[in-house]
């Protein structure tokens, strides 16, 4: 299936002295068991010294929140007035797990998605280096981890612990997710950091939600959890498959702290159904009969109504990408999920489409599905109910 | 898994470990070095891998560390100025390759294992070790980032 780009045209061939040099190391293997390489590892654990902060507690309001989230990668999204205002009303509630505080500042839902976002700092407002990551880059980040390297006066290609190991301050790996109830839960999770202007580091976490199950209340539990790693005995990354951590990395002090919260659950703002002049069959082998939009305080989610034509491959058929469009042909931006919806288990129908970024639904709506190297789209318009 | 098909996957993926390297690093030699390491680290840790089958998303994992430890060696990477002027640099789309090294790694590296490697969803969430739908916003703020990249080039 043809795509967008073939970005194998960004990258120069691979110079035979690489290639001869990866084939060289591969061959060189022996069968028997290789000999264990040891690396040497500084037992002493240096103690270490908090430079006491001079930092203010900043005001509430000071603290980063979900449209910092949109506006820090130029993503353009403009999080919907009652999105935000239930997002800028959250109670701000501080909790203590271990040597670092955890703000909770923003916290919602509207049945389909929760979000929240929390922002960790040390407890004594000592320096500290705070990061969702440990190898990471912190300019992997874009421009937000830019600007958290040139505060903290390492270049940006430093890692976190590099940063840490550099400035001698402490590390620490902050962790934040959301757990609802499996009959709650639909799909895995999306989470992200940033980094504020006092280098505090904001964790974002959004858990997909089966909005069937989903009545007035959804009880989440909040889980915060904070490592230390030494900065100055850590060893290089290692490549442990097996492993869901860095074997190689000192870990040198662990908290957890969890609570259970019960969000409100607004009711669902409006419902449109719309329809093509006629059934529209895109070249994918999917024909379009219609479109479903629900609107709630996040923003609206538009799925198409398509029959898979008989003989197709569900998966071939899906190897492609849906916009929609407004009523001035402009495209309307994916919203605050960041992700689309596909539904196929009722197969030849299929539900597919996105959370858009809307406050109100439209009268008519634009589909474009691009596949196969085609670009096709057709005009929805909304039934009378 | 014994030392020819090793070998042999070793080289049916080099160009996408090429790649992978390019993207992290962005410096012919460094790839050379991570891609070596690679070689030695992956065979040393053959046991991890528990299905042949995902030989390809286990030694990007590899190849991704062992490129954090070279960075983390060699403190810089080239900019995209240096990168432009590199000699060894000549990929087939200029505009492309620039608009694609603009954006953030964190949005760049599933992009080009989605669109250069053909890796899926599940694929790269293995290899980056992050949730599948992490792996799908990322990619989707990645498109519409290269986007507009390439419309402002």
């Amino acid at each position: 299936m043809k795509q967008e780009w073939d970005l194998k045209n960004a990258f120069p061939s691979m110079p035979e002295d690489c290639h001869d040099a990866l084939m060289r190391a591969a061959r060189s293997v022996k069968e028997e068991e290789p000999m264990k390489r040891f690396s040497v590892k500084t037992v002493l654990i240096a103690a270490l010294v908090l430079i006491a902060g001079t930092a203010a507690a900043l005001a509430a309001s000071d603290l980063l929140g979900w449209s910092d989230f949109f506006s820090a990668f130029g993503y353009r999204i403009e999080i919907p007035r009652t999105a935000r205002d239930i997002l800028t009303a959250t109670e701000e509630k501080t909790y203590r797990v271990g040597p670092l505080t955890l703000t909770v500042n923003q916290l919602m839902t509207d049945g389909r998605i929760a979000v929240c976002s929390a922002t960790a700092e040390t407890a004594d407002k000592s320096p500290a280096v705070i990061s969702s990551e440990i190898y990471d880059a912190i300019g992997a980040n874009g421009a937000n981890g830019q600007a958290a390297a040139e505060r903290m006066g390492v270049d940006s290609t430093a890692s976190w612990i590099d940063a840490a190991h550099q400035l001698k301050l402490p590390f620490y790996r902050v962790t934040v997710y959301m757990d609802v109830e499996e009959k709650y839960h639909h799909g895995d999770d999306m989470g992200d950091t940033l980094w504020d202007e006092k280098n505090r580091c904001v964790s974002y976490s959004l858990v997909s939600l089966n909005e069937k199950n989903v009545q007035d209340q959804l009880p989440v539990k909040l889980t915060m959890l904070v490592t230390q790693y030494d900065a100055e005995s850590i060893e290089p990354p290692a490549a442990d498959w097996a492993s869901e951590t860095f074997a190689e990395v000192k870990e040198i002090g662990r908290w957890r702290e969890s609570c259970d919260i019960t969000l409100p659950v607004p009711a669902p703002l409006q419902q449109k159904t719309y329809a093509p002049d006629a059934p529209f069959s895109f070249a994918n082998g999917m024909t379009l009969n219609g479109v479903r939009a629900d609107l709630t305080v996040a923003g609206a989610y538009v799925v198409g109504l398509f029959t898979l034509e008989e003989g197709k491959d569900f998966y071939e058929a899906y190897d492609g990408e849906m916009d929609f469009l407004d009523q001035d042909g402009q495209p309307i931006p994916w919203g605050m999920a960041e992700s689309g919806i596909i539904e196929y288990d009722r197969l030849p129908q299929v539900e597919w489409g996105a959370m858009l970024n809307l406050e109100s639904l439209p009268d008519a709506l634009t589909v474009v599905l691009r596949s196969g190297g085609t670009v096709q789209q057709v005009s929805v318009h909304a039934q009378a109910r | 898994m014994d030392k020819d098909f090793f070998v042999g996957e070793i080289d049916r993926h080099s160009g996408m470990l090429f790649r992978v390297a390019y993207t992290i690093l962005r410096s012919g030699d460094d790839c050379r070095d991570a891609l070596q390491e690679t070689a030695l680290k992956a065979w040393e840790k053959r046991h991890t891998l528990r299905d042949e089958k995902l030989f390809a998303a286990w030694i990007t994992r590899i190849l991704i560390n062992a490129c954090y430890d070279i960075r983390r060696k060699r403190k810089r990477t080239l900019s995209l100025e240096e990168l432009s002027m590199e000699p060894a640099f000549q990929p087939p789309d200029r505009t492309l390759a620039l608009a694609v090294q603009s954006l953030p790694e964190k949005l760049r590296l599933p992009l080009v294992l989605q669109y250069s490697e053909g890796m899926n969803y599940k694929e790269i969430a293995q290899a980056l070790r992050l949730p599948e739908s992490t792996v799908r916003g990322r990619i989707h703020r990645a498109k519409q980032e290269l986007r507009k990249e390439l419309e402002e080039s």
